[in-house]
Parts: structure tokens; C-alpha cells; sequence
């Protein structure tokens, strides 16, 4: 199993640890729970190492990112994110992915540990017709996820050089701090020397900041925001999909599944089909003339909870399934999503198979919080 | 180190059994509750259940995720624990006293002495 250059450094923090992609991650550290209110409240920090970071480089760069992303790359300003889709010929994601625009002629990737490298040779096999590289930085680049509403002014305050308060959210810069402090004494370098980067975007649904820095000097980095960011705690993998439920976000591989399309979970404003061109913009037209399937958020009635592939139902008849589900631990209640047929679209409640019982859940609007 | 108490005896699905008279009570070992982290839910059988040794009868979850419960003999329920089924806590703080899940009576009484002894059963754990 692989391990984080941070591995060592979450065993003396009593980490529980478990299995992911192959990746050996920290679960959590003092308890879900716990970690999830203090990044709700204050401010938490992941290890989220285990992602991966691709780039796009060269001359045709920006025509290539924007031929292969669902969303617009063209009117993108300089160091602005934006989320959308990776798709293949059916429409079928990939992966989920924040591309950030570094210049004109280099856009960042953010991917899911385990598209990595799917993702990576699928860009590969695609840029034949155009002037780009494509680099895998995944081996390179270590990430850090400070979550939550104290994060921005604990992190602005640590790193004084980098001019965070200018900086918006979804949009990403260097981190001059840093960059002063290690880039001399680095090993190896980013190829594109942008050793450490910052951007204002998460998975939480609160503000925070994501880092990027080289693995071979992220522990540094990451005792040094331990010790000195006020209210700081560790955080595991668990509070990171219980947080990310709540504030209503996919999980690739839970949604965005085989076999569906990113429209099938209501995810219609990352598309932009306005744009002349993009992979598996015909199928999703069709799909939008001919829908299969209808995404909602669901509340169960009891203190029961539904998990990913519990079937749904009406009046006795399969309907859907569940695709994530927890506790959520802000609202005492079992959350989550369920993908439906879509002739059930106008539903209000069902009925969710536990076990032996079946427990009625009403369909409720997300995000769950705020 | 989870705690493993000598004078009770065990399952390798993490269930403890412990003689009260004639009957049997039945919790999760600490080492379970501690895999599972804090509890917020908890599923028991009706009294007057039958259950069959090994066979589910229940389920406690954890924010993270669930795990079924399952009979470390054949029996019949007479009591559950209410206060844990209301305060599922219970069974994080106290897995081997309040958080206890269900008392049985043993329809058959070889199924009490198969269990594994408490040295099989830290042997398991640790491995």
C-alpha cells in the first residue's frame, strides 16, 4: 500500500488508518465527529496527499484543456479555477476534476487519487492534434487541505508574503513564503517551478486554502501549520466525506459512476454547452432530450441511516439506489443522495431498504447545511 | 490497547458473552467499538426472538459505517438494553457493562463453552 511523505508523522498522532485506493490514509485522529464540528467551526487539516496533479503545457494548451473539460476554459483569468468534468466518448466521467489556469499557456489539474492515472493517459492518447505536453506532477506535488471559517485568517497570517487577502476564491497563487524559504535547497524541482502553490478551494463546503508542495519537504510544512496555526487540529478521511455530503458534493465513484453522465446528477452548470466543442457533448445533448435518471438529496424520517447501494423504493417497487449516505453529524439525522428513475422524478418520500426494514426518507434540497 | 476482560468469553466477529444465571449477556468488545467509532445507532431484536448461533441479529453503526451483530449462540432473546438502543453512546463509554446489547437463554448450553477464551481472542486482535 502506498503511503504519504506525512505517514510517519500521523502514527505519532495516534491516526486510525484505513485503505483507500491503495493509499494508506489517515481515518481520523481524535474522532469523526470531533473533526467535523471543528472544521464546521474552526479550522482543520487533511493530508490529501494521496491526489494527484496533472499539467497541461504548451502552445495549444488552453484549446486542448477547454476540448477536454465540460466547462469553459476560454474565459478564465489568470490563476482562476474552475470545476467540471473529464469525460469520455459516452459522456461517462473520468473524473471530477478543478482546473486552475497558471497562464495562457499552463492550466493545473487537480485529480482523484484513483484517476490519476486513467486520467492521465487518457490526455495523453487525446493530444496528438495539439501543440501540448502533458505532465504527471502526482509524484511530485504533496497536498494539504486547511478547512474551515478561522483558515483564512490563521493561513493569511502565516504566510505574509504570498498576499492571500487579495486573494478571491477559486483562484489559486504561489506561495512566495515558502518558495523563499525551501526552493533552494529542493532536490528536485516542479518543472515548471512552481514549487509551492495555494488556491482558495476545498471539498468541505467551508472557506479554506489547498496546498501544494513538494513531498520531499511537505512534513515541514505540515508541522509548521500544526504548530503554529491557532485552533489547528489533524483531520482524517472519514470527516472529509461526511463534510463533503453535507455541503452536497459528488464523490466520483459513488456518483458520477459508469454508466451515467454528469447530468444525471444535476450537475447540468459545470457543462457549458455553449461552447462549440467538447468530449461527450453529443451524448450529453441527447442525454438532456431523454433523461434516464433524477439526483436528489434525501433526509431520513427516523435516527436510521441509508448508505451508498441501499435500494430506494415506492410502494414496494425498486426505484433507485442510494449512492453516498451518513450521519450527518451537524444535523443528528441520516443524509444523503439517491439516484432515481426519472419517471419518479415529482417523488416527495420512500422508502429505503435497511436491513430487513424498509424506513421512510424524504427527499429535501442540498447542500444539507446553511 | 483495547481491553479484553479474562472472565469473559468471545467471538471472532467481536462479540463478548458473559454467564448471569441461566442466562447469557451479549455485548460488542472494546476493540470493536473502538474500530467503529462513536456509535449513533443501534438495531436489536424483539424479546422473544429466536436466534440461531452466527446468524445476524442486529446492527450498530458508527457515523463511518455499519456492522452487523451476530449470535455467538443459539437462543432465545428475553431482555434488550433500551438505554443503549436510546443513548447508543453507551456502548463507546461502556462496552462491557452499560453498553451491554442483549440478555439471552441458551437453547442449547455447549454453545457458551465453544467460544474462544479471552487469550484466543487477544490473539486475534493483535494479529
Amino acid at each position: 500500500m502506498n503511503t504519504t511523505p506525512l505517514f510517519q508523522i500521523h502514527e505519532k498522532l495516534n491516526a486510525k488508518f484505513t485503505e483507500f485506493n491503495g493509499w494508506n490514509m489517515p481515518l481520523w485522529f481524535s474522532s469523526l465527529e470531533d473533526e467535523h464540528l471543528h472544521v464546521r467551526d474552526k479550522i482543520g487539516i487533511f493530508d490529501v496527499s494521496h491526489m494527484g496533479e496533472i499539467e497541461i503545457v504548451g502552445e495549444d494548451a488552453e484549446s486542448f484543456t477547454d476540448f477536454v473539460f465540460t466547462n469553459n476554459i476560454l474565459n478564465l483569468k489568470i490563476g482562476q479555477a474552475r470545476y467540471g468534468f473529464i469525460c469520455d466518448f459516452d459522456a461517462q466521467v473520468l473524473d471530477d476534476v478543478i482546473v486552475y489556469k497558471i497562464s495562457n499557456k499552463r492550466f493545473f489539474l487537480c485529480v482523484n487519487a484513483g484517476n490519476k492515472d486513467s486520467v492521465y493517459e487518457w490526455l495523453f492518447k487525446l493530444d496528438h492534434k495539439f501543440n501540448v505536453e502533458i505532465n504527471n506532477l502526482s509524484n511530485f506535488y504533496g497536498q494539504l487541505a486547511v478547512q474551515g471559517p478561522k483558515s483564512i485568517q490563521e493561513i493569511n497570517k502565516i504566510f505574509p508574503k504570498s498576499n492571500l487577502d487579495s486573494l478571491s476564491k477559486f483562484y489559486i497563487t504561489k506561495i512566495v513564503d515558502l518558495e523563499e524559504k525551501f526552493s533552494s535547497s529542493l532536490k528536485v524541482k516542479c518543472p515548471n517551478d512552481d514549487n509551492f502553490l495555494i488556491a482558495r478551494t476545498g471539498y468541505t463546503g467551508e472557506d479554506g486554502y489547498e496546498i501544494f508542495a513538494p513531498n520531499e519537504v511537505i512534513r515541514s510544512v505540515y508541522q509548521y501549520l500544526l504548530e503554529n496555526c491557532n485552533e489547528i487540529k489533524p483531520c482524517g478521511l472519514a470527516s472529509r466525506d461526511t463534510l463533503r455530503i453535507e455541503a452536497g458534493f459528488p464523490l466520483h465513484g459513488n456518483e458520477l459512476t459508469k454508466g451515467t453522465t454528469p447530468i444525471d446528477f444535476n450537475l447540468n452548470r459545470f457543462i457549458d454547452l455553449n461552447k462549440p466543442n467538447f468530449l461527450g457533448k453529443e451524448v450529453i445533448e441527447k442525454r438532456l432530450a431523454d433523461k434516464k435518471y433524477f439526483f436528489i438529496g434525501f433526509m431520513m424520517d427516523d435516527n436510521s441511516i441509508a448508505r451508498s447501494g441501499y435500494d430506494v423504493l415506492k410502494n414496494n417497487t425498486k426505484i433507485g439506489f442510494v449512492t453516498s449516505g451518513t450521519f450527518s453529524p451537524v444535523l443528528k439525522k441520516g443524509i444523503g443522495f439517491a439516484l432515481l428513475d426519472y419517471e419518479y422524478c415529482n417523488i416527495k418520500d420512500f422508502e429505503i431498504r435497511i436491513r430487513k426494514s424498509l424506513k421512510i426518507a424524504q427527499k429535501v434540497d442540498y447542500p444539507f447545511i446553511r | 490497547m483495547s481491553e479484553v476482560k479474562k472472565e469473559l468469553k468471545y467471538t471472532k466477529e467481536h462479540e463478548w458473552a458473559s454467564k448471569d444465571g441461566d442466562l447469557i449477556v451479549i455485548g460488542i468488545t472494546d476493540h470493536a467499538q473502538d474500530s467503529l467509532g462513536e456509535i449513533v445507532y443501534l438495531e436489536l431484536p424483539a424479546v422473544g426472538d429466536s436466534l440461531e448461533k452466527d446468524s445476524a441479529f442486529g446492527a450498530v453503526e458508527s457515523t463511518k459505517s455499519v456492522s452487523d451483530l451476530y449470535s455467538p449462540l443459539n437462543c432465545e432473546v428475553v431482555e434488550v438494553n433500551s438505554d443503549a438502543e436510546s443513548s447508543p453512546e453507551l456502548i463507546n463509554q461502556s462496552p462491557y457493562s452499560d453498553g451491554w446489547l442483549i440478555k439471552v437463554k441458551p437453547t442449547n448450553n455447549d454453545d457458551f463453552e465453544e467460544l474462544l477464551s479471552a487469550d484466543d481472542y487477544e490473539s486475534l486482535i493483535d494479529g
